[in-house]
């Protein structure tokens, strides 16, 4: 034979791992994606780095939001923004026990992200040299219980308060 | 006669002012989150992003106070995932023959290469060798 044996094996090797793997792709590209969403906090041009450290309050302070969605199914999406305390962040189970200030909705496709310019307001209530945590909590809206559903995903900020 | 028509008039645009009034927050949440959870049937089957990208926009325009048109693009999203069921089925088989023949064209591979790769080994050996002079050695 022109073409050695065992050559022909290697190459059928190769070329049966790469078969099964082609299929173990396009099946779980379907039937396994593993799901997730991610919230990312940025500052006002929407790059990481240049957060505020001091805040005025009834001053508005611009930053950026970042949301993406790996669900398998496109979602329906809140950013909600509260004020808190080292003892009121969220956790991954439970949101933050402070009421809600704002909130920026969106939908989003699976695989798909979205960056948003959004403009908060530092509450006039605020104590001037307090430290506090601007906290962003990422809420996904379940149709089936027709609410919305902490997931999980939170960023917060620690600013001092400044006259 | 015009009194009458004017108490029409009034009636229908009192009603069409309530019946949008009605609407809160919540409702319009359950709307946009019953329409998506119509459109996870059709995930991946089929092009749904400018679907998506519409319910996106009505959320936005519902976000910056215009309600009525907000809903409108909510009504016609919901119109056009009435479509999408109406072919579901036809939607199902394409996508699943699609992933069928790609599966199917991945498991081939080996064969092909094992059946396949000799033959065309050989012709091309022939043929790049096919100005040859076969000459007996003394």
């Amino acid at each position: 034979m022109l073409l050695d044996d065992e050559v022909l094996a290697v190459i059928l090797a190769v070329v049966v791992i790469a078969s099964i793997l082609g299929v173990a792709l396009t099946l779980r590209d379907y039937y396994s994606v593993e799901p997730f969403t991610a919230l990312g906090l940025l500052d006002s041009s929407c790059k990481i780095g240049d957060y505020p450290k001091r805040v005025i309050p009834g001053d508005n302070v611009t930053l950026c939001i970042y949301v993406y969605n790996h669900e398998g199914k496109p979602i329906y999406w809140s950013v909600v923004y509260k004020i808190g305390s080292n003892e009121t962040l969220p956790t991954q189970e439970k949101p933050s026990s402070q009421p809600p200030i704002a909130e920026w909705r969106g939908v989003l496709s699976h695989g798909a992200n979205e960056t948003r310019i959004i403009v908060i307001t530092i509450p006039k209530e605020l104590k001037i040299g307090e430290k506090v945590a601007l906290i962003f909590e990422l809420w996904l809206y379940d149709a089936g219980r027709m609410e919305w559903v902490y997931s999980g995903r939170w960023n917060h900020l620690y600013v001092s308060v400044v006259g | 006669m015009k009194i009458f028509i004017a108490a029409l008039i009034l009636t229908l645009a009192l009603t069409a002012l309530l019946a949008n009034a009605e609407v809160s927050q919540g409702d319009f949440d359950a709307r946009v989150g019953e329409a998506l959870a119509r459109l996870e049937r059709f995930n991946m089957k089929t092009d749904i992003d400018g679907i998506v990208a519409r319910l996106g926009e009505a959320v936005r325009l519902w976000e910056s106070g215009k309600r009525d048109e907000a809903l409108r693009v909510v009504d016609g999203v919901n119109a056009e995932i009435s479509g999408l069921e109406e072919r579901a089925w036809v939607i199902e088989v394409q996508f699943y023959l699609g992933l069928a023949v790609r599966v199917l064209a991945f498991l081939s591979l080996p064969l092909i290469v094992y059946f396949g790769l000799p033959r065309v080994y050989l012709r091309l050996w022939y043929y790049f060798r096919r100005r040859w002079l076969v000459a007996s050695r003394r």
